[in-house]
């Protein structure tokens, strides 16, 4: 057991480092003077290495790094080269919004991803239609479904807003829906698609075909049998889902104009926002690491085996 | 070397959608022409709100002396007053001050009088000369209008001298900038480095008041009650700014209304637009222009056979109906014909129908000046601004017809950043041998443009262009005051330059805006860039 605490607090902290000083690393490498834009139009290149110095950018990288490094340690992420702002305060609103929309989203995946994965496996003639949609599903990209919720509930019927995120707890929710399906639809036929195959798979094991068999009630059996063994690949591929809703939501938010973490880490790295994508990038690391975390604490909850096993070892 | 205000490298079209194939061969002619207006007729009523998107995104800052993109010069122009106004039809008048140029070297600048900032405070002479001297830093994006300016004082209570090291024609003409715009000095001072920043604010006396400026989401702007000038009083209690630049969000925001309105769209969206029942494009008059630059001296462009024949081998008319979607005319020279000075126009206009004749889509010829100039079949590279559609297709529209002459081109999508870096440093342009550029001035004179093209020590002469003619024709006309004597000198100087092929203006583009089919007032020229624009659109 001390070995898997070990493991799940010094993991993700090492990845998270690694990750920092590799994000710092490569946007240095990428072509472009940061400071062009905050120049004008008619920039020269002695205006250009005179501000390059007064923001500290002609320092060596490894110093730069260090120092972003023992700030962020103390709280303070720096200022944004692009907005002359601290970036806590320019990231507060919009982790709010991409939160708000990546939670929508997985609250839908699982309703709708899961629910068809169990209508599925639980009604057997309805199998291949969840199969059907849900490989239709599978095949759409998020902006081409962004522009057909639009057309036809935006321009047609007129029930929902196609732009921005919306205020108050109602009008997010109403602007946010039609990104959240959005972004839903794809990682819901993969959620089904997974969960119905591991459900059936289940249901064909021996010691699920002897319970039946002895007559159990079907509806013990599938909660005591089949979900829970099926709810390790099921709960895996949903931490991912919830991790790869984060990463989604970039073209999600700029499809519906929606000032969110994703469209501002795009435009930070375009800009080579430093702070910013040290920022936004840590964070998106960090969902990414507690997420896989937890599954991993979640299978050795769900798994007798694996807890086994660590003792031994 | 002259600078301008608003001459511009790149335009930072953010777009993801997949682009097209540009078109094949020389296109058919179809659309009909659109006919360019200043301005729509007046508003009448009042409206609670106006929401308008910026298309370009998000401005990084709103103070003045940094403002020349299309994202802040148009937000901040709402709020403060330039010293000159632009007006719709691109003529300059007099608006917080009134400027008299007293000697070639120095300009009388007299403040209007009773004019007080939205916290009551008057505007005064001190504020007027604080917020010019903000310029004079040569660190400031737009010091090319100040360099040479020696001095800014305060002759009076309500007067500015301010006296120039050497005679300037342009100078007078470049007031009506948003880097011109009056802050009031205690706020400014207090701010500090948070001005203009979100946190930071404004203080300033035009017909809209900072209100709110939320990062990612908006900015909200209220109307002054007690503007000065009822002319550009708003009609608008509340405009929203949005930032949204996705095209084809921006495409679905206007098509259902939730967007009121935009200036600068998408060439790419016009189609989508034309069909929308929400509102309507407008085309207006614009010095912008989209140029096709060698990037370097010497190498196998250094042959200016060659350089002609690849300018001579793409079919403007078509690029402008085919890629503008009509939103653009056919252009000849390097200069725009838009930034001919309307005081000498009729002098401009002759001499360029020769180019006209002797620019015209050519193959056979081209095919002629590439043998002629003894390229042997070395590639080309092109560089474009990444992201943007309509560049993208323009480039895969060269690209084909090099091809037809024989000479091949390979296409480098350049990053924002890169792209910018390009425009002042050679070392970034290496590897590259011919780029696409947006280029747009403030004020409607070719100075502002050949100064920095022409002169052997212009900023963008990246051909090393060197005539002592023309350094002497350059000198001389900056300190021409006669319109027709100046325009003489231009031409001259225009005529050396044009024939190395450096840099082609291949379209002239038109301010493309989008408005809403309840309102009316907006003005429709470029216009709108540097003045209270949004301040005149209400309802009929």
């Amino acid at each position: 057991m001390k070995r898997l605490l070990v493991r799940w607090l010094l993991g993700p902290l090492v990845t998270i480092l690694a990750s920092s000083s590799m994000l710092y690393g490569l946007l240095s490498l990428a072509p472009g003077d940061p400071v062009a834009r905050r120049l004008g139009p008619h920039a020269t290149a002695v205006q250009a290495a005179a501000l390059r110095h007064r923001l500290g950018l002609d320092r060596p990288l490894p110093v730069r790094y260090w120092d972003w490094l023992t700030g962020a340690l103390h709280g303070d992420l720096g200022t944004s080269l692009v907005y002359q702002t601290s970036v806590s305060s320019l990231l507060g609103a919009r982790l709010a919004t991409t939160l708000t929309l990546v939670l929508y989203a997985s609250l839908l995946v699982i309703i709708a991803g899961l629910g068809l994965g169990i209508l599925g496996a639980v009604v057997r003639p309805l199998g291949s239609v969840v199969a059907a949609i849900s490989g239709l599903g599978v095949a759409i990209p998020s902006y081409v479904a962004a522009s057909l919720l639009v057309a036809v509930f935006t321009l047609d019927l007129g029930w929902f807003p196609a732009l921005g995120a919306g205020s108050g707890a109602g009008g997010r929710v109403w602007h946010l829906t039609l990104p959240a399906v959005a972004l839903a639809i794809g990682w819901s036929a993969y959620v089904t698609q997974i969960s119905a195959t591991a459900l059936r798979q289940e249901q064909s094991r021996e010691h699920v075909e002897t319970a039946i068999g002895r007559g159990l009630p079907a509806a013990l059996v599938f909660r005591r049998h089949v979900l829970r063994n099926a709810a390790i690949p099921v709960i895996t591929i949903s931490g991912l889902t919830v991790a790869g809703l984060f990463a989604g939501s970039v073209v999600v938010e700029a499809a519906f104009g929606i000032d969110g973490l994703g469209s501002f880490l795009v435009a930070a790295v375009s800009q080579k926002d430093y702070n910013v994508v040290q920022a936004v990038g840590l964070l998106l690391v960090a969902v990414f690491v507690l997420v896989t975390t937890l599954i991993d604490v979640l299978h050795v909850v769900l798994d007798p085996r694996l807890r086994t096993r660590e003792a031994a070892a | 070397m002259r600078p301008s205000p608003f001459h511009y490298r790149a335009a930072a079209v953010l777009a993801t959608a997949a682009v097209t194939a540009a078109c094949g061969g020389h296109p058919a002619r179809t659309a009909a022409r659109p006919v360019p207006t200043n301005a729509l007729p007046a508003a009448h009523g009042n409206i609670a709100n106006l929401t308008w998107d910026l298309t370009q995104g998000e401005p990084a800052t709103l103070d003045p002396v940094q403002s020349l993109d299309f994202s802040s010069a148009p937000v901040v122009a709402q709020m403060c007053d330039t010293l000159l106004r632009q007006n719709p039809d691109m003529t300059v008048s007099p608006n917080l001050v009134t400027a008299v140029q007293t000697s070639p070297t120095t300009a009388r600048l007299t403040l209007r009088g009773g004019v007080k900032f939205w916290d009551g405070k008057p505007v005064t002479v001190d504020d007027l000369v604080y917020s010019l001297k903000r310029n004079l830093n040569p660190d400031a994006p737009a010091y090319f209008i100040f360099q040479h300016v020696k001095a800014v004082t305060a002759t009076s209570g309500s007067e500015v001298t301010v006296t120039l090291s050497q005679p300037d024609e342009l100078f007078l003409k470049e007031l009506g900038g948003v880097p011109t715009a009056v802050l009031e000095k205690a706020y400014a001072e207090r701010a500090g480095g948070r001005l203009g920043t979100a946190s930071g604010g404004l203080m300033c006396s035009g017909p809209y008041e900072w209100k709110s400026w939320t990062p990612g989401a908006q900015i909200v702007l209220k109307r002054n009650d007690a503007y000065w000038n009822p002319a550009y009083r708003g009609h608008a209690a509340t405009i929203t700014l949005k930032f949204v630049t996705d095209t084809a969000a921006i495409a679905q925001g206007l098509a259902s209304g939730e967007l009121d309105g935009a200036y600068e769209i998408p060439s790419s969206i016009i189609p989508t637009l034309r069909k929308s029942s929400a509102g309507s494009l407008w085309y207006g008059p614009s010095t912008q222009s989209m140029g096709l630059w060698v990037t370097h001296p010497g190498g196998t462009l250094g042959k200016v056979d060659l350089r002609k024949a690849l300018m001579i081998a793409v079919d403007r008319e078509a690029i402008a109906e085919r890629i503008y979607h009509g939103a653009a005319t056919a252009n000849y020279t390097a200069l725009a014909t838009e930034e001919f000075d309307p005081a000498a126009k009729p002098l401009y206009q002759r001499e360029y129908q020769k180019y006209v004749k002797a620019n015209a889509y050519d193959p056979a010829t081209a095919k002629r000046l590439v043998k002629s100039s003894g390229y042997a079949g070395q590639n080309l590279v092109l560089a474009t601004l990444a992201g943007d559609e309509t560049q993208a297709q323009l480039a895969q529209y060269i690209q084909q017809q090099a091809a037809q002459i024989g000479v091949k081109i390979s296409i480098d999508a350049v990053q924002p950043l890169q792209f910018s870096k390009m425009g002042y440093d050679a070392s970034a342009r290496k590897g590259v041998d011919l780029m696409l550029a947006l280029n747009f001035n403030g004020a409607q004179d070719p100075l502002e443009f050949l100064g920095f093209e022409t002169g052997s020590q212009s900023l963008y002469n990246y051909t090393e262009f060197k005539d002592a003619t023309v350094d002497a024709d350059l000198a001389k006309a900056f300190q021409t005051f006669d319109p027709a004597t100046r325009a003489g000198l231009v031409l001259d100087l225009q005529r050396s330059w044009e024939a190395t092929y450096s840099a082609t203006s291949l379209v002239g583009m038109y301010e493309t805006s989008f408005l809403s089919g309840k309102l009316t007032g907006a003005t429709t020229s470029f216009a709108y860039m540097q003045t209270p624009a949004l301040a005149l659109i209400g309802t009929r």
